[in-house]
This record gives C-alpha cells, structure tokens and sequence, in this order.
C-alpha cells in the first residue's frame, strides 16, 4: 500500500459494492481469537442496492479493502456475515473471516507417521488439513516446517472440525496461525517470526504517547522443580495376633503393595523364609465402598495416613482377613517415588518486586542437571515483569498479530522488540490500533516447553480408545434404462404349410411351398415331386410396424446404425468415434426413431455441437417437415402413426460436428436426445 | 397413453443380480426375465406396475365355449343365433361361429345362458384365469347400454344363484370386439356359495330401457376361454438375449406366430421372471395392432446400461 492515511475504503458484500452506505466499520485480529472480526454500521438506505431481512444476509461473503491513492491497495478483512442487527437508523453486520469456514468444515482421519506422506510432521499435517478438507489455501510460503525433531507418531482427527485440529497443532507447537486476507492464505509461523521493518516510535508514527503496563501476574523469581520421580521398591514384616483391628503402619506413601500373610514363623534376616515364598499366601486388596466382594486388606495412600488395615468391625464387614497369630507372618511389599527437586531464586527480582515463588513438576526431566537448567531458563524469562501498551498509530502498512516490532518510547526509555496481540483497523480512519507486549515472545522463547506440548498432544491423542472409523462416500451413478421396442410384422398370406394351422396346414387341401412357383401338396402328381418342388416360405419378410422409444424418449450415442437412414444421408455417421461429422451443405436423416404412434410435442438436444446445423423434424413419416428451436418444447405443426424423423443439415458451408459428452463421473449425454410426448 | 420402461422391480432385479454373490443368488427369487407376456387395452406404464392390465394368453388355454352353442334368452334376451360372418379368431379354434344376442322389450335386463357348459364345452376351474369377446356394432347400439352402473355383468357359477361375477360399466366398452376379461375367476365377487362344478354361463346385459332393443347381428358374443399363468407366457427366441458388451447393450427377440394369440389387438409386451411369484421387469404400451391368423409378430427389445 502507498505510504500514507488509508482514509479511501471499498465494502463488498455479496458481490455488491456498498461502500457508500458505509458509516463505520471496526476489524479486529486477536492474537488468542485467531479468527478476524469486523463489525460494519451501513445506512439503511443500503436496501437501495441489497434486501436485508430476516432470511436474507448471513452467511454472505464480505470484503473489505482499503489504501491511500486508491481504495483497492490492500485487503483488510475477507469473510462472512455471521449476524445482522437491525438497529434503527442503522444495520450492525457482524462478521468473521475466512477462517471461520474452518470451523465449519469437519475431518475424519487419523495421520500416521510410517503410513500418510507428512511422515509426522506437524507443518505437513496442518497443511494437507487446509488444503485438502477446507476451501482455504495455504503453502510452503506460508506455513513454516516445524521440521522433523517435532514429529507426531499419530494425529488423530475423529469427526473434528478443521479449525479445532489446526489449533491443536499450533498450540503443541506453540506457534501461531491465522489468515492473511491480503493475499487469501491461511499462515502458521512460530511467535514473532517475522520481524517488520516499521518502527513504531511515539512521536513519529504513534500519535500519542501511550501508557505502558508491566505485568507481574506471572512474574517468578523463585522456583522449585520436582523432576521425574523414581519408584523404589521395599518390604515390611510385621507379627500377627489373630484380633481383630490390626494395621500396618509404612514409612512411606505407597504406590502400589502385595500382601502375603502367612501361619507361624518366619525368618527373613535369618534363615532366609518369608511368607512370600508360598504364592498361596498371597493375599488380595480392595478398598471400603470401592471393592464388590469379599477381599483380605486395604491400604490408605493418604500421605499423613500410609497405613495397611485388616479385619474391623468398627470399619465394616470388609476387608474380611485376620492375620493369625505368627512372628514376620505379615509381609508387605511396596512401591514409593522418590522425586528429585531443585530450588533456585532470583535475588535481584526479589529485591525489586518481592518474592513471587513457584513449584513446577516436570515429569520429563529425569536428572539434576536437567533441573538446573530449567530452572535458570525459567527465571530468566520470568523474573522480569512482562510489559505491554496500546498504539495509535498512522502512516504504517499492513500491521500483523504476531509480528515483532521494534518500539520506541524515548520518554519512557522504551526500545524494546515486542509483538503485536491485537490490531483494530476503523473506518473512518484516524489511526489503527496496535497492542504489543513481551510475555508471548518471551514464551516463544522458552522452548522446553514446546517439547512438553508436543508430549501432551500425543497423551491427549493415546488417551483416545475409539477405533477410528472412516467413511468414505463413494457414489456409482449407473443407468439401466430400456432403449426402445419394436414390433415386426410378417403377413403370410400367400406362404403355406403351416403345421397345425387352420388355414394353411390343413391335409391334402392346404399348399406347401412357395406361392410364386405353386404349392406343394403332398401326394400331388404336380406339385409334390421330391427333388423338385419347393417347400418353404415365400418372399415377404417381416416389417416393422410399431417403435417406441424407452420413456417416449430416443436418445442417440451413436454405438449403431439402428437410426441411421444411410439412404439419405450424406455425412458421416461414425459409430467408431461416437459422432457425426459434416462437411459443407452435408445432410444427415434417421430413419423412423418412433412408428405407428401419434406424438403430439417433442423436444430436441444435441449434447455438443461444433459449427453450424440446422435441425428438422417430420411427425409424419417425412411427408412434412419443420425447423427446430434446440431445447424448447415444442407442438407438433403435422404428426399422424406413420413415424417420426430427425433430419440435421450443415449450414456455414463448412465442417461440423455433433457427438455425446461425456462425464466420468456419471453418465453420458447423447449426442441427439428427442423427447416425444 | 404409450410408454415403455424398466419397472422398478426390474431394477431391483438388476441389482440384485449384480452385486450378490453367485453362491448366494436365490433360484426362486429375483430370477432374470425369461419369458414374455402380451395384453391388450393396457394403461399408461408406471414403474410402480407389477403387471400388464390385461394379460392375454399366448397358449390356447381351455376353450370353455367356442361361441358356436345357442345361449337360452330370458328377461330381454332372446335365444342367441348363429353368426358366421362376424366372430373371433384365436385359441385354435375353427368353428368360425359366433352368437348373436338377439334381445326384444321385455325389460332393460337381458339375460343369455348356458346353463351346462360340459354338454358343448368344458366346464371352468375358478383357479383359472377367464374372459370372453362381446361385439358392439356401433355407437348407437353402444349407447342403448346403460349409461351408468352395471351395463354388462358376466356370471360365472354352479348356477344362477351361485356364481363369481364381474360387472362392465358402457365406459369399459367400445365399438367392435370387446375384451371381457375377469382374471382369475375366484378372485371375483361370489354371489351365494359356489359348488364344485362351474358350469352355468351367463352373459347379462342391462339396457338404459326395456324398449332398447337392437338388430340380430349388432351385439355379438364369441368365445368364452379360460387360461393358467402359464399359458400367458412364452420363452424369447433361440439365441436371446444377445449381449453388446461394447456398448452394454442386450437384445431380445419374442416371437408369435401365426397360430397364437389371434383375435387380440395387441398393445403391449412386458419381460417376466420365472420367480415363484414371477416379477415383471418392464413393459412396452404402443399403439395395437391386431393379430390374426395371418400375422407373425416379433418384439425386438433393447435395453443398455451406462
């Protein structure tokens, strides 16, 4: 866009321009909201150009550029209406952007790293998501390869809308992703990757100093990290005393515990036996209003508890065992964690801002030294407050949520590199609004916790037990239709020696053979000589009388010549190629496409045409004929039962051609379709 | 009205026959189409129809009355005479005689019967499907038949109080021949209970007047014939069907000769099954054509999928 105000706008709604009817218009990108809004305040006068009612207005697509010599030098905003206010004097279009459709769009697969083509990768993934189950693009331009440190061993998208499994994506990454309505492409980029070259100082383009905040919501300056914890196994001996209410007390909160208790005397220092050395004295664990059935002993987690307990009245009827009387007879086997904290502080932010101290748990750090630097990288970030402002700012193009800027406040001795989380652009124009802060760029750059998202997703996405089911639709159209029916007609009269007949099969009176060259009669002197007079039938062959095409309707692909009157017809009917082909003045006739029934309208197609013909066609037999207008329904001028025929000239005194078109998909459209009703 | 269509069970038939598997393919049911079957006077097609409207038999059947046997008259009827200019072909017959329904102005009602078709005829099986001719010279003796309600009822029983009847309005009639047809007898209203033995023929004919009375020769009656489901179907010619699996096509030829379905003005053909319940798998309705004994027809159907 030309350096300067964009004070020149052009709306767009439902392809109609409606810049005029424009009073203001407001469009929002968010950091955390992803999908751009825009709120626009028409006149109502816009009903000149475009009805706005209760059915009429959601859902329509919406455009909104602006510039500074021209309206059209940039695009701020491309979407949807997602409601209408009426409020009077004014309408209230609230809007979304292209995004949005994301959310409307649904996915069922699953990507797995040693099947699908993105291998795992969550850049790969994000954008076969766009691109295949979405209307939105996006490219290797636009979307930054996560590369594969950060693979996924399987992503699983179960009737998931597009939007949510990008979001999941982005976030695991935490990176960012949104829609640039500028050049229509969905981008997902790590948090401040793109560093812009404006510079946003007060007094230059930011027309007012502005009020920087400093955050301390998330300030930490002292931290404990509990690691990974390991487990460690120990064993407990205890004598019974066959009463009831006995206990074991551990000296640590168990984990998981088997319990052998056994008859009379053990030694485990000593001589080495121990109840656990017969299995039969294993004995099994339940837990008060948990455990249906019966079961020998419980034991209490509770750290300020890490009690075993046996047999109770007071407690209930459960668990039923009383260890009997014995030395070392009760044996418990237990496992307990032992974690590995660290503990680490910023005297320096304490100083300034008080202490602000914190318990971390990182499962995956397993050793000290991993600790370590986790915890200095943790306050690093964190042990300063984040600090962010609102600038209005005029004269800067294109202004991106997510995109580092530098800015300067020389009275508040301000030079930071900070992002941008929120733009309001607003029409009429007096300056856009940008806010920018540190806290999401400082969490960009702690990146062990990206690691810890990506584990996390694929948690989340091994929690899931649902087999997968993928439906995939796929449609056959076939077509089983009747062509047509005729009926052939022979007359014999003339013919004899029909056996059986009543007429012509009657004995000693009725003629065999030939009527041209006499009859036969068996026995007669004359015509009934072996070797030389003729039986059989005479000359008439059979004749067509009836042809009705299936549904009244002929429809030619031109497989055969059934229809084809090759007598009067000059051009090429080709069944090799499915087509007929004319040269200058060429003319092409059926023969009768309907016989001994009297139609009243017919409608002509030809499915593809290539230079010019005219069409003819006789209701009577070819005695009369007409012109016909392609497509159009039209009434019979002459038609009586003696047949219908279809006659095509070439009129440009060149080459044409008429052939079926054909549809892969489903069926083909034939080159000649005449409807008779 | 014409038409000629795959019937929606042909359809099903089809895809049936495609998509299951050989082992599984029942041989009773959704069989492919075997047979042909003629009628006459059928309506428009529907893909809904299961059967032609008015099946006629390929096959002679039972000749129950050639039409060359006097009907005693009663009411406005008088005893039937002898026609041997005007009478119908078909079912192999040779007797080459019909009857004329002579009628005087007794009463409106006119009333022909035999009374034991087993004396010149054969008596008929009420699981037999049935029908007969009746000749209406021209409009003016048309319009003698009563304009509306029963013009013309057909009783067929042990006797004339115990009988299957089927009723004819004027508007079922036309000038010329007129197919009487009553599928299968049983099917129709009994009047009392019928015994065993059907052998009592009545033909009544009911007048808008007693005084309307018309010429020997101008209402005509021939041949009374019943006919099994059997005898209305016949298999395609030799060598049918014939595949163009080019262009996916099938081809298949039904032929009637000269000795077989005479007397009928043909209008359609339909494609049956060999079903337990046979299926039609479609029907052709054209303009008719008579058939006589001088006629062969042959139906060449085409049908394609694509």
């Amino acid at each position: 866009m030309t350096s300067g105000n964009p004070k020149l706008k052009k709306v767009v709604v439902n392809g109609v321009d409606v810049s005029e009817y424009v009073i203001s218009f407001e469009v929002t990108r968010e950091y955390k909201k992803v999908i751009g809004e825009a709120e626009i305040v028409f006149s109502k006068k816009i009903n000149n150009v475009l009805t706005i009612s209760k059915t009429e207005g959601v859902a329509w697509p919406v455009t909104i550029q602006r510039g500074v010599s021209s309206p059209t030098e940039e695009y701020i905003f491309r979407g949807e209406v997602m409601s209408i206010q009426d409020t009077i004097p004014t309408y209230t279009f609230n809007c979304v952007d292209k995004y949005y459709s994301a959310v409307r769009h649904e996915v069922t697969t699953s990507y797995d790293i040693d099947i699908d083509p993105q291998n795992g990768v969550l850049s790969e993934i994000f954008m076969d998501l766009i691109n295949t189950h979405t209307d939105l693009t996006c490219d290797s331009t636009t979307v930054q390869n996560s590369g594969t440190a950060l693979t996924l061993k399987k992503f699983i998208c179960n009737h998931a809308d597009v939007f949510e499994r990008c979001d999941a994506i982005a976030d695991g990454l935490n990176w960012q992703h949104y829609y640039d309505p500028d050049t229509d492409k969905i981008y997902l980029e790590p948090r401040g990757f793109v560093t812009e070259s404006d510079v946003l100082e007060v007094g230059v383009n930011v027309i007012e100093a502005p009020d920087w905040e400093y955050s301390k919501d998330r300030l930490i300056n002292e931290l404990t990290l509990r690691g990974a914890e390991q487990a460690v196994e120990t064993t407990v001996f205890q004598d019974g005393d066959n009463t009831e209410g006995q206990t074991v007390s551990l000296s640590k909160k168990p984990v998981s515990m088997k319990v052998f208790v056994g008859s009379g005397s053990f030694d485990p220092t000593g001589t080495g036996t121990k109840p656990s050395d017969n299995n039969a004295n294993l004995k099994s664990g339940g837990k008060i209003n948990s455990t249906s059935g019966s079961y020998d002993y419980e034991y209490d987690d509770d750290p300020n508890v890490k009690k075993v307990y046996f047999y109770d009245s007071s407690r209930g009827s459960e668990p039923s065992f009383t260890p009997p009387t014995g030395t070392n007879n009760i044996e418990i086997q237990y496992t307990y964690n032992i974690p590995s904290p660290v503990i680490k502080s910023n005297p320096a932010s304490i100083a300034k801002y008080e202490i602000h101290k914190t318990t971390h748990v990182r499962t995956d750090i397993k050793n000290v030294s991993d600790a370590e630097v986790y915890v200095d990288k943790t306050l690093e970030y964190f042990s300063e407050p984040f600090i962010s402002t609102t600038l209005k700012v005029s004269n800067v193009n294109k202004l991106k949520v997510g995109h580092k800027y530098r800015c300067i406040d020389a009275k508040k001795d301000i030079d930071e590199y900070l992002i941008a989380t929120k733009i309001k652009m607003m029409y009429p124009y007096a300056f856009d609004e940008i806010t920018v802060g540190d806290e999401i760029l400082k969490e960009t750059e702690w990146e062990i916790q990206t690691m810890d998202r990506i584990k996390r997703l694929e948690e989340l996405e091994g929690e899931s037990q649902d087999l997968l089911l993928h439906v995939i639709a796929i449609d056959h159209s076939m077509i089983y239709e009747r062509r047509y029916t005729k009926l052939e007609l022979k007359n014999i009269a003339g013919e004899t020696g029909i056996y059986g007949h009543s007429t012509f099969g009657v004995y000693g009176t009725a003629k065999y053979g030939a009527s041209t060259s006499g009859g036969f009669v068996l026995g007669h002197t004359t015509f009934g000589i072996l070797g030389t007079s003729k039986i059989g039938s005479g000359a008439t062959t059979p004749v067509t009388v009836r042809i009705i095409q299936g549904d009244n309707t002929y429809k030619e692909f031109l497989y055969d010549d059934d229809f084809y009157d090759s007598s009067n017809s000059t051009a090429t009917w080709d069944t090799t190629n499915h087509e007929i082909t004319f040269t200058a003045n060429q003319i092409i006739q059926t023969s009768e496409i309907s016989l001994g029934i009297k139609y009243n309208y017919y409608t002509v197609n030809l499915a593809q045409v290539t230079g010019d013909v005219k069409v003819e066609i006789s209701g009577d037999g070819g005695k009369n004929w007409e012109e016909v207008t392609l497509n159009s329904r039209t009434l019979f001028t002459n038609s009586d039962t003696t047949g219908v025929l279809l006659k095509i000239t070439e009129t440009a005194g060149s080459n044409a051609k008429i052939e079926n078109t054909y549809d892969k998909e489903a069926y083909d459209e034939p080159a000649i379709k005449v409807k008779l009703e | 009205m014409t038409g000629n269509i795959i019937n929606k069970k042909g359809k099903n038939l089809a895809l049936y026959r495609i998509y299951t598997a050989n082992s599984d393919l029942s041989s009773t049911e959704y069989l492919a189409p075997t047979k042909f079957k003629i009628g006459v006077n059928n309506v428009e097609p529907l893909e809904t129809d299961t059967d032609l409207t008015n099946p006629i038999p390929l096959s002679n059947g039972t000749i129950n009355d050639d039409g060359s046997n006097q009907l005693t008259g009663s009411n406005g009827g008088d005893n039937t005479t002898d026609n041997t200019t005007t009478y119908k072909q078909g079912a192999g017959l040779t007797d080459n005689t019909s009857q004329n329904l002579k009628v005087n102005n007794t009463s409106a009602t006119k009333t022909f019967t035999i009374s034991d078709l087993s004396v010149n005829g054969t008596v008929i099986n009420k699981d037999y499907y049935v029908g007969l001719f009746i000749y209406i010279k021209d409009s003016t003796t048309l319009d003698y038949f009563k304009s509306t309600g029963t013009a013309v009822e057909i009783k067929l029983g042990s006797d004339s109080s115990n009988y299957y009847s089927k009723t004819f309005e004027k508007s079922d009639l036309s000038t010329g021949w007129n197919w009487l047809y009553l599928g299968k007898l049983s099917d129709n209203t009994e009047t009392g209970t019928v015994g065993t033995t059907i052998d009592t023929f009545i033909i009544e004919i009911t007048t808008n007047n007693a005084t309307d009375v018309w010429a020997e020769g101008d209402v005509i009656y021939d041949l009374l014939r019943s006919w099994q489901y059997s005898d209305t179907v016949d298999g395609f010619v030799s060598g049918y069907p014939s595949f163009d699996y080019t262009n996916n096509e099938v081809t298949i030829r039904c032929y009637i000769d000269s000795v077989t379905a005479n007397g009928f003005f043909i209008d359609s053909v339909a494609l049956v099954t060999e079903d337990t319940n046979p299926i039609m798998h479609s029907e052709a309705v054209i303009t008719g054509e008579s058939k006589s004994d001088t006629d062969e027809f042959a139906f060449v159907i085409k049908d394609r999928v694509r």
